[in-house]
């Protein structure tokens, strides 16, 4: 099991990008009791699949952002301020620094690059 | 999304229900119409609902058309935030889409889609909400049930119960209870689908029970050249497990005319599993404090009991009762036994959960098994051990099968997975043929022949997995699937083609899993 604290950015920053999407996962599934065993990579994949079957849900409300402009010129792993433009649609804190983190790891230029909205906001 | 948080909203009038139906639910004309809330379709006279979710001959003794009446009226209804297990569930509430995206990748799928959907939309339904509809249904029968037998003073707990079923993820059923006392109830269909096949197998044996079924075990060339439904039986599980391995998803081989398995009882081992969970969450237990194998035995014996209440309090049916825990637990063990390169050790074995769940049964003998329990056994022993390919005439007997409903794929697709099946009878020759139609990539051949000829260690680091400690933990448990998913993760990302893909890492995977398995 991954482990972190509430609001733990630093833990968010340092994670490697499997790490995130365990956590990810771990934060969606949760880790429950079960009628059967799975396996630990169970959450990386859930996590992963998560992400990329939302990812236009979250385009949607990060990369039309004012905030991202100027977070890809100044402050480009501004996890927390990432973190904020999703919480309306995770409505949770920890899931939200998850995303953040995701979306960061790759950097939002890229994360944007497919967005099918107006223009994009990281470019 | 049915099944709200709000007390007694779960249960609804359904015990009082004044729905006419009885025996065939096409003779009653009422009952599409009463089924179908008016919002929902302006030509409901005209729906074939039972075709639409498959439900052609549904005992009434399971209260199924009930909780299925108030999954439809609550469609579309919002209870935005109710719970916590309620927003949990709408953040991954599946949409199919492996599923879907299988059915699109040829004709035969593309036309059953198109079915479906013409079919749905006769009647006012999102397409990809008819399948969940009839398994959230499931579940409210088990609620229903698990009230009469804890009391009301549980309806608070019980009613917070919600469910949701994933299709993109493997086997596995798991009960998380929120700050709130909210519990969200995820079942994969893949468990599902393993508890229908198996409960189908029993089904089968029985029926050819005299002489035509034939466990691997005890059968001769000349009879396993011949066995016919029996060997169809054990393909289709193993078509089962080897699109788990390869694909993570269940492969859709099911008997046909899936409706008459409520009828005959194929979808019981799933409510079992239901109960399971909910009984985890009725008992207040935590996953907080690890996994404890006493936890899981009183949840089994609570489920049993919460199946009980469905199939009847009479003791006469506690025989039936067993019979439906059997075939779950022995799905669960398949997966157990087949899907792992190290197995969890997180439950406990199904000896243990049978001999459990038969002691609180005190009117059956201790050394009670189900009719067709050992002939069902065999075959599922022979399914889950892949490192013996299954017969050619056995995937030709499912394919030619009237017992099963293979038009989910076409033969080519059987094809592909008998092909998927041979990999772990090749030899090393034939292999590096295969791999080599399939992939120029030099690095691939030498750590097959690096772990052929130095061992797991010289393979690991030519393919450079030597830094993923989960491969080589003995304690960690190890899927196949995430085996595949791993060497995909690491050596196959520029393989675009997806069978091509999931053919050679379904190749290295064979290759790597014995080895990894004696680390333990």
């Amino acid at each position: 099991m991954t482990s972190n604290t509430f609001g733990d950015l630093e833990w968010f920053a340092n994670a490697s990008e499997d790490q995130l999407y365990a956590e990810l996962g771990r934060l969606l599934l949760g880790e429950g009791l079960g009628v059967g065993g799975m396996d630990p990579g169970a959450w990386r994949r859930f996590g992963k699949e998560w992400f990329t079957s939302n990812t236009e849900k979250l385009q949607e409300l990060v990369c039309s952002s004012e905030f991202v402009r100027a977070a890809v010129l100044e402050a480009p792993q501004d996890i927390a301020g990432i973190a904020m433009l999703v919480l309306p649609l995770l409505k949770d804190q920890q899931l939200a620094c998850a995303v953040a983190a995701i979306m960061l790891r790759s950097g939002l230029v890229l994360f944007c690059s497919t967005w099918q909205g107006h223009g994009s906001a990281a470019h | 999304m049915g099944g709200g948080c709000g007390e007694g909203e779960v249960l609804g009038t359904a015990g009082t229900s004044e729905l006419v139906v009885s025996g065939n639910p096409r003779e009653a004309a009422v009952w599409p119409r009463r089924l179908f809330p008016v919002e929902h379709s302006a030509t409901l006279g005209q729906v074939p609902a039972v075709e639409l979710l498959g439900l052609g001959k549904v005992r009434r003794t399971l209260n199924y058309l009930d909780a299925l009446e108030l999954e439809l009226a609550s469609l579309g209804r919002s209870d935005v935030d109710a719970c916590e297990a309620i927003r949990r569930a709408r953040l991954i509430d599946s949409d199919l889409s492996k599923t879907l995206a299988l059915l699109e990748s040829h004709e035969k799928g593309r036309r059953l889609m198109a079915d479906l959907e013409k079919k749905s939309m006769r009647v006012g339904i999102p397409p990809h909400m008819a399948p969940g509809l009839g398994m959230r249904a499931m579940f409210r029968v088990v609620t229903r049930a698990a009230l009469a037998l804890e009391g009301p003073d549980n309806l608070g707990d019980i009613s917070h119960a919600h469910p949701v079923f994933l299709d993109q993820e493997e086997a596995f059923a798991l009960t998380q209870t929120y700050s709130d006392n909210s519990a969200l109830i995820r079942v994969s269909t893949s468990i599902l689908t393993a508890c229908e096949l198996v409960a189908a197998v029993m089904d089968l044996s029985r029926k050819s029970s005299r002489g035509k079924w034939m466990p691997a075990s005890t059968d001769t060339r000349s009879q396993r050249e011949s066995r016919g439904p029996a060997g169809a039986c054990v393909a289709a599980l193993r078509f089962y497990l080897i699109h788990q391995r390869t694909f993570g998803i269940a492969g859709k081989v099911m008997p046909p005319q899936r409706p008459r398995l409520l009828d005959a009882g194929s979808m019981r081992p799933a409510m079992f599993v239901m109960a399971h969970e909910l009984s985890h969450h009725l008992l207040g237990h935590n996953a907080a404090n690890g996994f404890d194998h006493d936890q899981e035995i009183d949840a089994d014996v609570l489920g049993s009991r919460i199946l009980s209440g469905i199939l009847g309090p009479d003791p006469k049916q506690d025989r039936a009762v067993l019979e439906v825990v059997w075939q779950a637990l022995a799905a669960l063990e398949m997966h157990t036994r087949a899907l792992f390169v190290r197995p969890p050790l997180s439950h406990p074995s199904m000896p243990e959960r049978w001999d459990a769940v038969l002691r609180a049964f005190p009117t059956v003998p201790s050394n009670f098994l189900p009719a067709g329990a050992g002939v069902s056994l065999a075959a599922i022993r022979e399914a889950e051990n892949i490192a013996v390919p299954v017969a050619e005439t056995d995937w030709t007997s499912l394919l030619a099968s009237r017992e099963w409903d293979t038009s989910y794929h076409d033969s080519g697709y059987f094809t592909l997975v008998r092909g998927l099946d041979l990999l772990s009878s090749y030899s090393r020759e034939h292999t590096l043929y295969v791999l080599d139609q399939l992939s120029s990539d030099v690095k691939l051949r030498s750590g097959l022949h690096a772990l052929w000829d130095h061992g797991l260690d010289a393979a690991l680091n030519c393919w450079s997995l030597d830094d993923q400690p989960e491969l080589t933990d003995p304690v960690r448990p190890l899927g196949q699937y995430e085996l595949t998913e791993i060497v995909t993760g690491a050596l196959l990302t520029g393989v675009t083609e997806v069978v091509t893909q999931r053919t050679i890492a379904a190749i290295l995977a064979t290759a790597l899993s014995g080895p990894l398995r004696s680390g333990r």
